[in-house]
């Protein structure tokens, strides 16, 4: 009879036009609890001077608890997952891309340590899988065994907050691998450096308020490693972690980074519209041939021919750099009969006084050397002194036997 | 009422003591059926009526006088205007899998064990024999088995059933086949008591309309004869075979279809030798002998029917393998244009991708044979093993068994049905080469297990007892074990009928009886591959009864209900069954409660039924194998507790316009969910031990259960003058889902993702494609040309509107990308019914 109420009560919905919700699963949940915590398990094992390691025998029934603290969501970390308890923070070799959909920042997880293998990379401690007589990431497929998801991912512990860096073998075994908030700390080349170059993880020093020093290392495939670090002092959140001894730090993005002024993005300030050079403020002044401008497919900019009385300055009209941080000069140039650094050269001055021979000149010394047959690119970084309303650039030539051609001319920086 | 009873258990368990009387009563002609069902596409417009032609006069609709009965045995109003129009979007009665639907010849069996499904093609082409079976739809009773779900029907193939003839039929089709021939000859019964039947089918066909490097071959041949011994007794043997040879056609993903402008992309063929080469052919012949003896009493109130069946035969299909090399099919996921989005600095590749698939470079679009065999040659050359093959997938079984059924006239109002039956099916499933493609050697290791157990170098080993052979064309490989089910049962139904109310009630009770044999010592699994399983017994239980209430001869209410175990199909009892005999953990039987409720009308100008019915299915379960990413292996998907509900109303009227016009109003409106959640046992066959882990609930209820449109409706005109038919039909398919993959209603697949964001509903959601209009026509007319020879025409025209939009199975596969949660990486996969396709036939008969 229960059945039948059941078909009529199941058809009297459906004739009355009763929308029936599908079901929703559940985040994942694990049966049992923990019984060591992250700091008893990596008692287990002693960091020698090597790489070492020390297998988890099956039948102890070791199962830790921890939240996860980093995301591969944004790229910087690839194949592994750190979690943290109360008491310590280890990292988990996994080896599988994106593994933030299943182990998300915040999850709660139970690894079944049974048959795992702890050791240690340059020092730090690492939970892995032993395979081929060395310690591997766990394959993908035989996470179910070891790794349990719990919950939503709401949780975590406040990070270790840090104001000055001790000396590698100086931090506690059970602080690496946590998460920790560095305050009082300042990119040394903030504003001017990427977070990683294109090719390379790249470390970048961080110095505190006592002047201790920490590296924040990156992955060349971070989705942010193009970005400039940012200036000024602030707080930076992130897993600690060593190699050998060096202390670092990785962020899972720079939204881990609070209280500093991020640059803008860096731009042109200044460049030449060689065409119309002679209106639009470069002057030239001195003896021998004129300073002319070219514009075709091959070739864009100054050039000067030589000339036995030779001793001609061209002069920029004045560039207004007072809201920019960072700026950098460059430009291209060719000499095609040899190159003569006695006879060709570069100035800047921020206080032009209209005429060449009482204006302070400061030199930019040029690179190139003899035999510049082809276009040599030169680079200056601009000192702060140059951000001013009045920088002026000045190439001055002497030659009788070489031509010279500029082209390229411009300034970058971050405009505030 | 208690010698009903008795009878009843009499019957169960002592029918076989009913063989041995004698009558020398002369049997009466058995008034033939009008029923026609569409075997294997055949013509729509030979449906015919549907219930008791003697009804419609005559009728008195007096109190207290005899109201005739309903003939159930018959397609309704219902079936008769829906059972042909609606295949065309695969749609199934009530929402049920074919397994629930009982076929039988002569009263045995023919449905397959191993899949519970009868395998039409077993006599496909073979329409002029098996043409006219005893339908009985749905739940109502039958006289010859005990009944299903589904409904249950019978072919007679005694060869004086058939009427001295000889008949001809040539048809033309664009469907699945281009031509057919057949031909049947019968003498009637003889004056010296014998007769006899043959029958020859052929049909061909390439290159169909639709479909690209399809192919089609049929040869059949039906042969029975019939002694009749004396009054009383007859003997019949009949034997038939069907020989079938098709190239398939595949799915793909709809990003496929679209490129190339065409929802029939075929992915199975390729070009080699300048012929269209298809990989995925199917080639089947079961060969089936029933030897039936009738006895009639001699006051032809007791009948008994005994058939004894033997059958036997292979079903095959090829298909590509390959080892350590790229995956030849080339709708793989990785040759897609979307493949080439994720990845980094990729645009010309995408480009270069998409311009091959748009230009329908047919060397990339398509299996790409030259390629094969130079990979394989060149391996070859240094004497390395193939990387490609075609190798065949075989089903071979053998079947035999006995059943009996008794009828008995107790009196006028009591009538009882009894049967018994045991089967024996065996099904012999193994893979072997059957082409190399131009390599030297296969070897037969699982390419997912090697390097995952490097100290235990035999894990990768399919056989143990055959390591490291080299294999060559015809050598078994891959798997090789046995499928056995032995099954009992025995039934009775008893019927009372008097002037008001007709009433049934029934029994059964059956067991069958499951194991594995395995011939193959798998390495992962080494001692428990080999040999035979464990048996496993299941009950077949059940009760049911039925009542109709007979307001007059015009007006019916009809309830019926049911209630039954079913064992496990033994298809889906075993984890996995090609490298292991371990059974599903915790299987048990399927029970069965299935309740509905009609209203029949049956004026003259008028015919009706509306229907309300009810089924709810608990503890099935459904073994699914697939390639999962996350573990690098072939999984075995068990699972089991699935609990279904379906629900709906299902309503059929033919209403006379005239003396030459009919409307036809026929549909279903139903609902059919999942209503509780499964459990799953995940098992990969690389061997990887998960220790019970990998158990996992599927929250699928409430999701709706796919491969029939739940609605469906049609509305026609049907013309008949002067021999001359003509019907025009209209029809509407709507709330057709796809078929869900488990694994992405499970909280491992769902991980920590927020209900309410857009990821978890692209993972979670049911897709429910678009509701579809066809319309379909066929006229047909005959002559009798000096009363002897009857020439017939009929011509159908299916989807005149040739909407190529109708799907007809979407299922989303299996894969899912644990890495990403990137639904589209392993899209949906669909099939679509055809555009306009035409049936012409041509029928002689003398």
């Amino acid at each position: 009879m229960k059945k039948i109420a059941i078909i009529v009560i199941a058809l009297a919905a459906i004739l009355t036009g009763c929308n029936l919700e599908p079901d929703v699963a559940p985040m994942p949940s694990f049966v049992g609890e923990a019984n060591t915590t992250i700091a008893e398990l990596l008692a287990m094992h002693t960091i020698g001077s090597e790489d070492s390691y020390d297998s988890i025998p099956v039948g102890s029934n070791i199962i830790i608890c921890g939240y996860v603290t980093t995301s591969d969501e944004w790229g910087n970390n690839y194949k592994y997952i750190n979690i943290e308890d109360e008491t310590g923070g280890i990292q988990i070799k996994i080896d599988n891309k994106a593994l933030y959909h299943k182990y998300s920042l915040g999850q709660k997880l139970y690894v079944k340590c049974d048959g795992l293998v702890l050791g240690d990379y340059r020092k730090l401690p690492q939970l892995g899988l032993w395979a081929n007589g060395s310690m591997q990431a766990i394959p993908s497929f035989k996470t179910y065994l070891y790794i349990f998801p719990d919950g939503a991912p709401m949780g975590g512990f406040n990070p270790i907050d840090m104001t000055t860096i001790p000396a590698a073998n100086n931090i506690p075994e059970t602080d690496y691998n946590r998460r920790v908030r560095l305050i009082g700390a300042t990119f040394v080349e903030g504003g001017i450096a990427t977070f990683a170059d294109p090719n390379a993880a790249t470390s970048h020093d961080i110095k505190m308020a006592d002047g201790s020093t920490i590296t924040l290392r990156t992955s060349n495939y971070a989705t942010f490693a193009n970005e400039t670090l940012p200036i000024g002092t602030g707080e930076i959140t992130g897993i600690l972690t060593r190699y050998n001894n060096y202390v670092q730090i990785v962020i899972n993005n720079p939204g881990d980074l609070v209280g500093f002024s991020i640059p803008v993005e860096r731009q042109t300030v200044f460049s030449v519209n060689y065409a119309n050079a002679f209106n639009e403020g470069w002057s030239q002044t001195g003896t021998g041939n004129e300073w002319q401008t070219m514009v075709n497919s091959s070739f864009s900019g100054f050039y000067i021919t030589p000339a036995a009385n030779q001793d001609k300055y061209l002069v920029s009209p004045a560039i207004f750099l007072d809201n920019t941080d960072s700026p950098e000069l460059s430009f291209m140039h060719r000499a095609p009969q040899g190159f003569d650094p006695d006879a060709l050269k570069c100035f800047y001055t921020t206080n032009y006084t209209g005429d060449v021979h009482t204006t302070q000149w400061i030199p930019l010394p040029l690179t190139a050397s003899n035999g510049l047959t082809t276009s040599a690119n030169e680079y200056f970084i601009l000192p702060e002194s140059a951000q001013t309303s009045n920088f002026r650039l000045m190439f001055h030539t002497t030659s009788a036997t070489s031509a010279w051609y500029l082209s390229d001319i411009k300034i970058t920086g971050l405009v505030h | 009422m208690r010698k009903v009873i008795l009878l009843t258990l009499l019957a169960l368990f002592f029918c076989g003591s009913v063989f041995a009387q004698e009558n020398k009563t002369e049997k009466k002609g058995k008034k033939k059926q009008k029923t026609e069902a569409t075997v294997d596409g055949d013509n729509p417009a030979d449906n015919a009526t549907i219930v008791n032609e003697d009804s419609d006069d005559d009728i008195d609709n007096g109190g207290g006088q005899y109201v005739p009965s309903l003939l159930h045995s018959s397609a309704d109003v219902y079936t008769n205007n829906t059972s042909y129009t609606f295949s065309i979007a695969y749609f199934r009665m009530r929402g049920y899998d074919n397994r629930y639907q009982g076929v039988f010849a002569n009263g045995y069996e023919l449905n397959n064990m191993v899949t519970g499904r009868a395998n039409f093609s077993q006599w496909g082409g073979l329409n002029h024999i098996f043409r006219y079976p005893e339908n009985v739809t749905a739940l109502n009773m039958a006289t010859f088995d005990f009944g299903d779900i589904g409904g249950v029907s019978n072919y007679n193939l005694r060869a004086s059933n058939f009427r001295k003839q000889v008949r001809a039929t040539y048809s033309l089709s664009n469907r699945t086949y281009t031509n057919r021939m057949m031909l049947t000859g019968s003498t009637g019964l003889t004056p010296r008591g014998w007769a006899f039947t043959g029958s020859l089918s052929a049909r061909f066909g390439n290159e169909l309309a639709y479909v690209d490097g399809t192919s089609y071959t049929g040869f059949a041949g039906f042969v029975a004869a019939e002694k009749k011994i004396n009054s009383q007794h007859w003997l019949n043997l009949a034997a038939f075979a069907s020989y079938i040879q098709r190239g398939m056609q595949s799915n793909s993903v709809q990003e496929a279809y679209d490129l190339l402008g065409n929802n029939y992309y075929n992915a199975n063929w390729g070009w080699y030798q300048g012929k269209q080469r298809n990989a995925r052919v199917r080639t089947q012949c079961e060969p089936t002998f029933l030897l039936t003896h009738n006895f009639n009493s001699a006051n032809n109130k007791i009948n008994v029917q005994t058939t004894a069946g033997l059958s036997f035969g292979f079903n095959n299909t090829t298909s590509l393998n390959w080892y350590d090399a790229q995956d030849p099919r080339p709708d793989y996921y990785r040759y897609l244009p979307s493949y080439q989005i994720d990845g980094k600095d990729t645009a010309q590749a995408y480009y270069d991708v998409l311009a091959l698939w748009q230009n329908n470079d047919q060397s990339y679009t398509q299996i790409n044979w030259d390629h094969l065999y130079n990979v394989n040659q060149t391996a070859a050359l240094q004497n390395k093993r193939a990387q490609y093959m075609v190798e065949n997938r075989r089903y071979d079984q053998l079947t035999g068994g006995v059943s009996t059924n008794l009828n008995w006239s107790i009196n006028e109002h009591w009538k009882l049905y009894a049967g018994a039956s045991v089967s024996h099916f065996k099904q012999h499933n193994y893979k072997t080469i059957a082409d190399l493609l131009g390599g030297a050697y296969w070897l037969d290791v699982d390419k997912f297990s090697e390097g995952d157990f490097p100290a235990d170098q035999n894990v990768q080993y399919n056989d143990l007892l055959h390591i490291g052979d080299s294999l060559h064309e015809g050598d078994i490989f891959g798997y090789n074990y046995d499928y056995h089910v032995f099954k009992q049962k025995v039934w009775s139904m008893v019927k009372a009928t008097y002037n008001h109310w007709d009433f049934y009630f029934g029994l059964q009770f059956g067991a069958s009886e499951l194991w594995r044999y395995g011939h193959m010592q798998n390495g992962r699994f080494p001692d428990n591959s080999y040999g035979r399983s464990e048996t496993q017994i299941y009950m077949d239980n059940g009760a049911r009864a039925g009542v109709t209430y007979k307001i007059n001869g015009r007006n019916y209410i009809v309830l019926n209900g049911l209630g039954e175990t079913k064992s496990p199909n033994i298809l889906n009892s075993f984890l996995s069954p090609r490298i292991n005999n371990k059974f599903v953990e915790n299987l048990t039987y399927e029970t069965v409660f299935s309740g509905d409720l009609s209203y029949v009308l049956n004026y003259p100008v008028i015919k009706m039924r509306a229907t309300v019915f009810g089924t709810k299915i608990n503890n099935s379960t459904r073994l699914i194998s697939f390639y999962n990413d996350d573990m690098s292996s072939m999984v075995n998907y068990a699972i089991s507790g699935i609990d279904e509900l379906h629900v709906g109303v299902e309503a059929g009227a033919e209403i006379k316009l005239g003396s030459m016009f009919s409307l036809i109003l026929a549909g279903t409106w139903a609902d059919y969910r999942y209503t509780d959640r499964a459990h799953v046992t995940m098992n990969a066959e690389n061997g990887v031990d998960f220790d019970g882990q990998m158990e996992r609930t599927v929250y699928w209820k409430n999701f709706h259960v796919a491969g029939t449109p739940q609605v469906a409706a049609t509305g026609g005109l049907k013309f008949n003058y002067d021999y001359w038919w003509v019907n025009i039909n209209c029809n509407w398919f709507d709330k057709i889902y796809c078929d869900l993959n488990p694994e992405r209603r499970t909280s491992a697949a769902r991980g920590s993702l927020d209900e309410e964001s857009e990821l978890y509903h692209q993972i979670a959601d049911q897709t429910r494609l678009k509701g579809q209009f066809t319309m379909d026509v066929s006229v047909s007319k005959s002559w009798r040309i000096k009363h002897k020879y009857n020439i017939g025409f009929n011509a159908s025209v299916t989807n005149l509107l040739n909407n190529k939009k109708l799907v007809t199975t979407a299922w989303e596969q299996y894969r899912f990308d644990y890495t990403n949660y990137n639904v589209n990486k392993y899209a949906n996969k669909y099939y679509y019914a055809f555009g306009t396709t035409f049936y012409l036939g041509i029928n002689f008969q003398m």
